[in-house]
Formats: C-alpha cells, sequence, structure tokens
C-alpha cells in the first residue's frame, strides 16, 4: 500500500506529456501492415502432403536400433548417435520434400504437335448482318407503337429481343478473340432463328 | 431419256458439291500434362473459354490433366503466333487444383487470323468434387460420385451416370443427362434438357426450353417450374407417382387412363392432381406457364 498516494497521484499529473510525432505512427503502422502482408502470404502458401512413402522410410529410421557401445562414457556416445538419428530424419524429410514437389506436383510436360485438317469456306461466311437494318426497324417500331404497348407481352418481347441482341453481342465478341469457327457461326444461327420468330410476332403487333 | 439431258441433270447434282471449296489447315496444339496428388477435400476447379471438357475417373489416386491449346490456320507461323494468345494455368492452391484457359487483356486487342481453341482431358477419383465454369464449348463429364456444380454459357453437356450433389446452371446450351442419381438442382434459360432414367431428387427451373424428361421409379421428387417452354414427361409406368400440375396459359395433356383431377380448368389455368393406390410413391410437382406439359407412357427411353 502507498503511504504517500495524494503525493504521488500529484506528481504523475504533474508530469509533462508529449505526442509523439505523424512519422512514428506512419512507421508503425507500416510495420503492421507488413505482417499481416506476411500472414496473408504465409496463409495463401500452398500445402503439401508427404506421400506414404516418405512416413515409412522415416518410421524405419526411427525404429530402435539395437547398439552394441562400451559401458565407460555412455552418455556421450549416446548423444552422439541422438543427433546423428536426428540429422538423418531431417536429411530424408528434406529430399522427399523436395522429390515430391519436383515429381508429383509442378512437373508439367509441354509438347507441339502439327497436324493437317479440311474446312469448308462456305461455312465460315457471316450473312447475319444481311437483313439487320429491317430487323432493327421492327424492333424500333414495336417499341414505339401504341397499339403494341397496350399488349400484355409488351414488355416481355421487348425484354426477349434485348436478351437474345446481348447473346449475339458475347458471341460475335468471343469470335474475335478466338477467330472464327463453325460452332460460333452454328450459335449465332440459333440466335437469329429466335430474333426472326420473336421479330415476326413483333411485326403482328405493331 | 435423252442423253443431253442426263448430262445436264448430272452436272446440275455435281454442281453444288464443285462450289464447296475446302482448305487444308494447319492444326497446331500445344499439349500440356500435369499430375496432380489427390487426397480427400481437393476440389477441382475448371474456368474454361471455347473449350471442350473432358471429364473422367479412374482407381488412382492422382488427377490427370492433359490441355491441349489448339490454332487452325492455312499458314503454320500463323497458327504458332496465334496460338501463344491463349494462356493458360493448372496451378493447385491450398485444397484447390484451378485449371483455366484464357485470353489476357492486352491480346484481346487485335482479332487472331486463325481459329483457337482449348481441349480439357481431365482424370480424376470419382469422389474428388469438381466445379466447371464453360463459356461457348463443350463438357462431357462421367461416372462422378461426391459434388459436381457447373456454370455454363453457350455449352453443350452430356452428363452420364453421376451420383451425389448437383447444381448446373445453363445458359444457351444444352443439357443431355444420363443416369444421373442424386440431390440434382438445374437453372436453365434457353437451354434444352434431355434427362434419361432420372434417380433422386430434382428441383429443376427452365426458361425458354424443351425439356424431355425420363422417370422410373427410382424417382424420389421432381419439382419443375417451366417458363415459357415445352415440357415432355416419359414414364414407363406414369401411374406410380402422385402429381401436382399448374399449368397457366399452357397446353396440357395428360393420360385418361389415370383418371386426374381437376380444381380449376379454365383456358388461363388448369391445375390437376393425382395420387396413386400405393402407400409410398414419389411425388412430382409441375409449374408451368405460357408453355406445355405433356405427360406420356413411354416404355423406353429416348
Amino acid at each position: 500500500m502507498e503511504k504517500n498516494k495524494e503525493i504521488l497521484q500529484k506528481t504523475i499529473r504533474s508530469l509533462p506529456s508529449f505526442e509523439a510525432p505523424p512519422q512514428v505512427w506512419d512507421a508503425i503502422q507500416l510495420e503492421l501492415d507488413s505482417d499481416q502482408k506476411l500472414q496473408h502470404a504465409i496463409q495463401s502458401l500452398p500445402t503439401y502432403e508427404a506421400p506414404a512413402l516418405v512416413w515409412e522410410q522415416i518410421e524405419k529410421n526411427l525404429e530402435p536400433k539395437i547398439i552394441s557401445m562400451p559401458l565407460v562414457d555412455g552418455s556421450r556416445k549416446n548423444d552422439k548417435y541422438k543427433w546423428l538419428a536426428v540429422a538423418a530424419t531431417v536429411a530424408i524429410l528434406l529430399s522427399a520434400g523436395l522429390w515430391f514437389l519436383t515429381t508429383l506436383e509442378t512437373q508439367e510436360n509441354i509438347q507441339i504437335v502439327t497436324t493437317e485438317e479440311t474446312i469448308y469456306e462456305q461455312l465460315l461466311i457471316e450473312d447475319w448482318e444481311e437483313d439487320e437494318s429491317i430487323i432493327q426497324e421492327v424492333a424500333q417500331l414495336f417499341a414505339q407503337s401504341k397499339v403494341a404497348q397496350s399488349s400484355l407481352h409488351y414488355s416481355d418481347l421487348l425484354e426477349e429481343y434485348q436478351e437474345l441482341e446481348t447473346a449475339k453481342e458475347t458471341i460475335e465478341d468471343m469470335m474475335k478473340q478466338y477467330g472464327k469457327a463453325t460452332d460460333f457461326i452454328r450459335q449465332i444461327s440459333k440466335i437469329e432463328l429466335e430474333r426472326s420468330t420473336l421479330v415476326k410476332q413483333m411485326a403482328t403487333l405493331i | 431419256m435423252p442423253l443431253s439431258f442426263r448430262i445436264s441433270t448430272f452436272i446440275f447434282l455435281l454442281l453444288p458439291m464443285i462450289t464447296w471449296t475446302q482448305t487444308s489447315v494447319k492444326v497446331v496444339t500445344k499439349k500440356i500434362e500435369k499430375t496432380f496428388n489427390y487426397r480427400s477435400g481437393i476440389e477441382v476447379n475448371i474456368e474454361g473459354e471455347k473449350a471442350e471438357v473432358n471429364i473422367e475417373t479412374w482407381d488412382k489416386a492422382n488427377i490427370q490433366v492433359v490441355l491441349e491449346i489448339i490454332a487452325k490456320h492455312p499458314e503454320q507461323q500463323v497458327a504458332e503466333k496465334d496460338l501463344e494468345r491463349v494462356r493458360y494455368l493448372a496451378d493447385r492452391v491450398k485444397n484447390k487444383i484451378y485449371l483455366r484457359n484464357y485470353i489476357s487483356n492486352e491480346e484481346k486487342q487485335g482479332t487472331p487470323e486463325s481459329s483457337l481453341s482449348a481441349r480439357y482431358t481431365i482424370t480424376l477419383p470419382e469422389d474428388c468434387p469438381v466445379y466447371l465454369k464453360n463459356n461457348f464449348g463443350l463438357a462431357n463429364i462421367s461416372n462422378l460420385s461426391n459434388n459436381l456444380r457447373i456454370n455454363s454459357q453457350f455449352t453443350k453437356m452430356n452428363l452420364n451416370n453421376i451420383q451425389g450433389e448437383l447444381d448446373i446452371r445453363t445458359r444457351f446450351g444444352d443439357l443431355v443427362g444420363n443416369g444421373i442419381d442424386g440431390n440434382v438442382s438445374i437453372n436453365s434459360r434457353r437451354s434444352n434438357l434431355y434427362l434419361n432414367e432420372i434417380k433422386g431428387t430434382f428441383n429443376i427451373q427452365a426458361h425458354y426450353g424443351v425439356l424431355e424428361i425420363f422417370a422410373d421409379n427410382n424417382l424420389l421428387d421432381l419439382n419443375l417450374d417451366a417458363n415459357k417452354s415445352d415440357v415432355f414427361l416419359y414414364s414407363p409406368d406414369p401411374g406410380i407417382f402422385s402429381y401436382d400440375l399448374t399449368a397457366q396459359s399452357s397446353d396440357l395433356t395428360l393420360p385418361n387412363s389415370l383418371g386426374f383431377k381437376f380444381e380449376d380448368n379454365t383456358p388461363n389455368l388448369t391445375k390437376a392432381n393425382y395420387k396413386p393406390k400405393q402407400e409410398v410413391y414419389a411425388n412430382i410437382a409441375i409449374t408451368i406457364q405460357l408453355g406445355s406439359l405433356k405427360v406420356k407412357k413411354k416404355s423406353k427411353s429416348f
């Protein structure tokens, strides 16, 4: 128990106070950030499990071996063998880990092969834009038509038209990235077929 | 028949064949092979673009990946150059094996002269969970038994003998399933579904599509919500199921022999139900809007 409690508290209160300059806080924050980054990096490290063979080998090395040793100065000799066993275990673990990483997980075998095939150029003709202007014209008339607007299916049909337009654009965009191919053209044909049916339906409601 | 007429007919028939111009192209393929160790808890995560994805199973505790990146062009040098536009990833991060092909943002600027594509052949243990995201392509998956999730666009899917938890989302693609058994959830839009010999519990939401479903006594439950779709439900014995059907502005064709009870039967709304005599039965609940539903006895699967 403090005898002069009041005097002590008064003295503490009269002590000068200092505020740390901002760069100190910055430095602390930086250190904390780098700790967090380190923790994050540790978390994102890949985990590997050693194959059964490795554990079997370790087990074999850990099995007690009967070693004949002289009675004199036995403890020092025991220590020596103990350290040798530990060193051997560590060496096996390291080499097993290295073998595991290099052989089973990360080895990529890359080959480049060239062959030949035949394509039919007629199948790659892009002719769907020919009717685009009339399709858009009908869609525009439908969107503005008072008669169409009073139809129950007005917004459904417009939404459907928009969905098909977007789908067509997606395919065309993909074709720009991956090059012209018959499967893209087949998909556009399917979309165009649906658009044709839809536009005909729109035309009847204008 | 005069000879001149025969000759002109022959030429006329031959003409379309002559006008079909054939071009020989070089197919340059970069083949990447990689093997990963498998243990329980590991998931294979595939993100394909313009890719054919083939997934098969084996008894080994390994996941083998063969990724082929393909470029086709009449000139080999052009094909080889364009091949480099397609990037790939085949890596393991913690419990996930990520496989991906894509075109990087800088390569997206120009258009390749070649036709580019990718093909994955993945062989893995049957209990390995798989997540597949595929845009534009094809997926052939067989014999998985644990967990399969698919999110695809413009992709045709062939699933054979798949068990467990299935979650499939498809847009502008078709799904052909044979022997799917488990807890299945399908959300499809502008996709056709052909499901043959389904087993287990199915929850299906379909929008704009043709659905052909073949069910037998292995079905546990089927909940189907179809909008602007044509649904065909086939079974060798339609009387073994309980039915709860609602059709709004849709055509409904049911087997007369079952004696369905109709709660409502107006041009805009039809509600029909049927309960079999046996104590245990599978429930089929179907709601259809602006489409058609046909329940039909059919002894063989399509």
